[in-house]
């Protein structure tokens, strides 16, 4: 884990709590493992030399594990509810900003908040306990047994080291290893995944069956490739479980040896025998858990990555801009090499005109009309004489009415869609607004209370028609002194085609100004100014 | 599937020897230990040192041995399941293919295989080996004293049998919860991220951040109270342990008392419940984590239960094409299209129209023999198209084109491509997810080149044009028109194609 991931980690309040908690719960846990060792080295002692009170060592025994049974349940239970409230708190963190992260892909985003925080379940609740664990256990414990038996003290600390210095040979190969291994079993589960995303188009073409044979030989060759690396991270595993094995079974024999020559006595030597897999232990458990903790590792690194990649939030400054008359924009360019090199002259768009932009598909219309959104600042916009800016986009946006190509809706009833943008607005202004994009009551499935919007399912219960007319009333509906239509008769019939012109030239006909984004040959000829974005000849 | 069985079995042998390795490790530590009490010649030792340092190399050898096996099987069998699943899935009816669409279906599926796979490498494997070592040390506990069993048998039934039955149940109760207040919340973060632009305009971001973050507490619940569960059941095993390591020390203290019991005995039987139950403890927080896992278990196993489909493919070939429908209607699930006839021959094109919601594109997967159908749909000879939404690959715009048939040329491409104007894409550049990224458009001609390149006899072509401009799609209706002289030329659309030979309006009922 690098510092910083660390650093992420600990600013949240609960983080902090976490550790110190550990920490404490550390010491503890040391000194139940030592009681419970030299607890039973005397009873077996006791035992076999028939001493007297054993059977208060027993009860003591047995108090002495109703204690770690507590103790052991209730901070396992305390770790997962904080680490999931700490998965909580990363998740908020990065909604209630959600703006900052508007460049990510939704599908990324929402891996990373989901299915990767989740992965910080054993990261946090398991593997960093465990960590601190395997400084505090060993050390109370070599203390102990150099009080016992110094010479074993002795082997265990000149063979501990050997775990750390594997641990790190595994760390070293495996972070190698566990880096192939996801990139190829992910290039396996995409592949997997293209394969069933296309499965209707594969069996237009007939290649159904051919595709499963590709899915098999793929997973042969790719297993191949990631059982070599996983065998040398395995090796590596197997080296420092055989250290800390056979360093237990050194110590037992030295230890048994010299109680022949009586060097020790018998209760010293089961206590020490019995304590020495603790130093060892804690350490392996922490070693083999980090293959598991790896993904919440990467996880948090992600995160960061994005956050890092994310725009700096610009406080908010207030303008009113009610009464605006033009939109000027400067000549405008969009280069990415290799792929497109294009451009668009500068211009303006006076309150109650109508503009055309056109130009070849993909051309980047569209990213050419977020600017005038000051949702994209690659080109000098100014309202009237004030330049836009990230600070003045909320107030900004407040004028204007955006139709994109594909709308989107909140999650929600069609008439929520309006509550939410006017919250006094009565059923009657609704319905009198679809009526404006000529929409029909009568073919919405559940009228004004169908559900439209979010990505999932939803969206099926109207037509894409349907939801284009929504949107076009949605944007009306707060008067904007400026309307940006990306593409607003793309793919429609030409009745509806027609309903949604006649809507925003009545907005027109009122001053508002429209920049109207198209393909469409007589939509162009019937505006005021055109503007080509045309491809730039090197 | 045989010989993933068995390298399972060999595995979880392996498995359970390991931990027998740490409990033979210990149990003859101890065994050393108190014979060395009694100061006898070392040479009587000797046969307990060897035991203990074969034990100590043992248990690690066994555990590399495991993790090998147990991985190679379980990549084979990953990839054998995603074989059998996919042969399974494309099968199908598409009925399924408007989920799949979305995306979050497939992932689903993609998911599922491979938690599937953690399920037999975290729960099942592991939890063979528990038993196996577990009752391979009620056997030494007889031998140690047959007293042993009053503790060792309940508390092994306890702990291999009733607790993981117990918590298996209320695990995979509590992961149904919790997968779809996740899923909810997936779907909240997408919708917020996909329309954060228009959210913010139109000033109802607050109201959607409002619910993700609700979905979030709601969340952290779910999982507290899941943690809160498997907490008894982890007091139960802690209590389990601790009472066969106290009942031990008792048993022995009685024993020792009544008769002459071997002192090494008495050691082994206090060391005996403190190893045996390692495996146990290893295993069990897997066990509390294995909701999802185990759900996963069950929706690919009900995949895999489902009865095969008979599809009928459409792939003959026709000494002279020709379409004849007479009253089809096409449906997915439910009927919305009104019956609909018409008949092209060779040479002839027709084109679909119809409002949006009409049934036009579900005409179309009709026709292409992928969605089940009233009436009569008769399509002589082969048949191919391309759809809406057509899937891009992600590899080269080769390969993609190639998907229509294996063996064709890049001066073919070549030739297509010019047709449909994407030539200035190079035939080695990536597409796709995490390729250069196609437009609609360039997309939508993506498909056509295929279509055209598949050397069908009958080709069904929904929305070829859309998101053109017109002069541009002018130009490729001519061509394609020209490309199809003598083949069924079906074209769904809402524009252009006035040159087609004939038009069938759809209408909503």
């Amino acid at each position: 884990m690098k510092s910083n991931d660390l650093r992420l980690l600990l600013s949240k309040g609960s983080s902090r709590t976490l550790f110190i908690t550990v920490i404490f719960a550390s010491i503890l846990w040391a000194a139940i493992v030592v009681a419970n060792g030299v607890l039973l080295a005397s009873i077996i002692v006791g035992l076999i030399e028939k001493h007297k009170n054993v059977e208060h060592q027993i009860i003591l025994l047995g108090l002495l594990w109703i204690l770690r049974a507590i103790f052991q349940t209730r901070f396992e239970l305390w770790c997962s509810v904080q680490a999931s409230k700490i998965k909580m708190e990363l998740r908020s963190e990065v909604t209630s900003q959600i703006k900052r992260f508007e460049n990510q892909s939704p599908a990324h985003l929402s891996a990373i908040l989901v299915k990767g925080l989740n992965s910080l379940d054993i990261y946090l609740g398991r593997f960093l306990p465990q960590m601190v664990f395997a400084v505090a256990v060993p050390t109370a414990v070599l203390v102990i047994m150099a009080k016992l038996d110094w010479l074993s003290a002795a082997i265990a600390v000149l063979t501990l080291p050997l775990i750390p210095f594997f641990g790190a040979l595994i760390g070293k190969y495996t972070s190698d290893s566990v880096n192939k291994k996801w990139q190829s079993l992910g290039t396996l589960s995409k592949y997997f995944e293209d394969s069933l995303g296309g499965f209707v188009t594969l069996r237009i073409f007939g290649r159904d069956s051919s595709q499963s044979k590709r899915i098999a030989e793929m997973g042969d060759k790719y297993t191949e490739e990631t059982m070599k690396v996983l065998k040398i991270s395995f090796l590596s595993a197997f080296a420092l479980e055989l250290a800390a094995t056979i360093s237990v079974a050194l110590i037992a024999v030295s230890v048994g040896l010299r109680l022949v020559d009586s060097k020790i006595s018998f209760f010293n030597a089961l206590a020490v025998l019995i304590l020495a897999p603790e130093v060892y232990f804690p350490l392996r458990n922490a070693a083999s858990l980090f293959h598991a903790s790896a993904d919440g590792g990467a996880a948090l690194a992600q995160l960061r990555q994005m956050q890092d990649e994310s725009a700096i939030e610009v406080p908010d400054q207030y303008h009113d801009f009610s009464d605006v008359q033009a939109i000027h924009w400067s000549k405008w360019k969009l280069q990415i090499p290799g792929v497109i090199e294009s451009s668009i002259d500068g211009g303006v768009l006076h309150a109650g005109k109508v503009v055309a932009v056109f130009g070849d598909s993909g051309i980047g219309k569209t990213s050419f009309a977020l600017n005038l959104l000051a949702q994209n600042f690659d080109a000098h916009v100014k309202a009237d004489e004030i330049s836009l800016n990230e600070g003045l986009a909320k107030s900004w946006q407040r004028s204007i009415g955006w139709i994109p190509q594909t709308p989107t809706m909140a999650a929600a009833s069609i008439f929520d869609q309006f509550v939410l943008i006017e919250p006094t607005i009565t059923q009657d202004a609704v319905l009198k607004a679809l009526e404006e994009v000529d929409l029909k009551l009568e073919d919405l499935p559940q009228g004004l209370n169908t559900q439209i919007g979010g990505a999932g399912e939803k969206s099926e219960s109207v037509s894409g028609g349907q939801l284009k007319k929504i949107a076009v009333a949605r944007a009306l509906v707060r008067k904007p002194k400026f309307i940006i239509a990306d593409e607003p008769t793309a793919d429609l019939d030409s009745q509806s085609a027609g309903a949604i012109m006649q809507a925003l030239r009545n907005a027109v006909a009122t001053g508002a100004g429209l920049l109207v984004i198209t393909h469409d040959v007589g939509l162009i000829q019937a505006t005021d100014q055109r503007f080509e974005v045309a491809r730039r000849m090197p | 599937m045989k010989s993933f069985r068995m390298k399972m079995v060999f595995a979880s042998l392996l498995g359970a020897g390991a931990y027998i390795g740490g409990a033979g490790l210990t149990v003859s530590s101890g065994w050393l230990i108190t014979m060395a009490s009694s100061h006898p010649p070392i040479l009587t030792l000797t046969i307990a040192i060897v035991m203990v340092r074969f034990f100590g190399i043992f248990r690690s050898l066994a555990r590399y041995l495991e993790r090998v096996v147990s991985h190679e099987a379980v990549f084979l069998r990953l990839t054998s399941l995603r074989v059998a699943l996919f042969e399974k899935l494309s099968a199908r009816s598409i009925t399924f293919a408007r989920d799949l669409n979305s995306g979050r279906f497939v992932k689903a599926i993609v998911d599922d295989v491979e938690r599937a796979q953690e399920y037999q490498l975290r729960i099942v494997l592991p939890g063979i080996a528990a038993a196996l070592s577990v009752t391979t040390s009620l056997a030494l506990g007889i031998w140690i004293a047959p007293e042993s069993l009053y503790f060792t048998l309940p508390a092994s039934i306890l702990l291999l049998i009733f607790l993981p039955a117990l918590i298996k149940r209320f695990c995979a109760d509590s992961a149904k919860t919790l997968e779809i207040g996740e899923g909810e919340y997936t779907q909240i973060i997408t919708s917020l991220s996909y329309g954060l632009v228009e959210a913010s305009m139109y000033g109802y971001l607050d109201n959607q951040v409002d619910r993700a973050k609700k979905q979030e507490v709601k969340i952290n619940q779910i999982e507290s109270n899941l943690f809160k569960r498997s907490w008894y059941a982890q007091v139960a095993t802690s209590g389990i342990i601790g009472s066969s390591i106290v009942a031990s020390s008792c048993i022995a203290l009685l024993i020792a008392d009544a008769q002459l019991f071997p002192a090494v005995k008495i050691t082994m039987l206090i060391f005996l419940p403190l190893v045996m139950f390692e495996s146990i403890t290893v295993w069990f927080p897997n066990l509390h984590a294995s909701g999802k896992l185990l759900l996963a278990q069950e929706n690919i196993k009900r995949i895999q239960d489902e009865p095969d489909e008979s599809v009928s493919k459409r792939t003959g070939y026709a000494q002279v094409p020709s379409v004849r429908v007479v009253d089809a209607q096409v449906s997915w699930d439910k009927e919305f299209m009104i019956p609909v006839s018409f008949e092209v021959k060779a040479g002839q094109s027709l084109v679909i129209r119809g409002r949006s919601g009409s049934g036009k594109s579900t005409l179309a997967l009709g026709l292409l023999g992928l969605l089940p159908h009233r009436g009569s749909i008769e399509v002589h000879g082969s048949v191919a198209g391309s759809l809406q939404r057509g899937h891009i690959f992600n590899t080269t715009l080769r390969e993609n084109l190639k998907i229509a048939a294996a063996d064709l040329t890049d001066d073919e491409l070549a030739r297509v491509l010019r047709l449909v104007e994407l030539d200035p894409i190079s035939l080695d550049t990536l597409i796709g997810e995490f390729g250069r990224p196609l437009s609609g458009g360039e997309a939508k001609r993506l498909g056509v080149a295929r279509a055209l390149l598949s050397g069908a006899q009958v080709l069904v072509l929904d929305e070829p044009t859309e998101h053109l401009d017109h002069e541009l799609a002018a130009r490729i209706e001519e061509r394609i028109l020209r490309e199809c002289e003598d083949r069924v030329l079906i074209i769904i659309t809402h524009s252009g194609w006035s040159h087609a030979d004939r038009t069938v309006t759809l209408t909503r009922e």
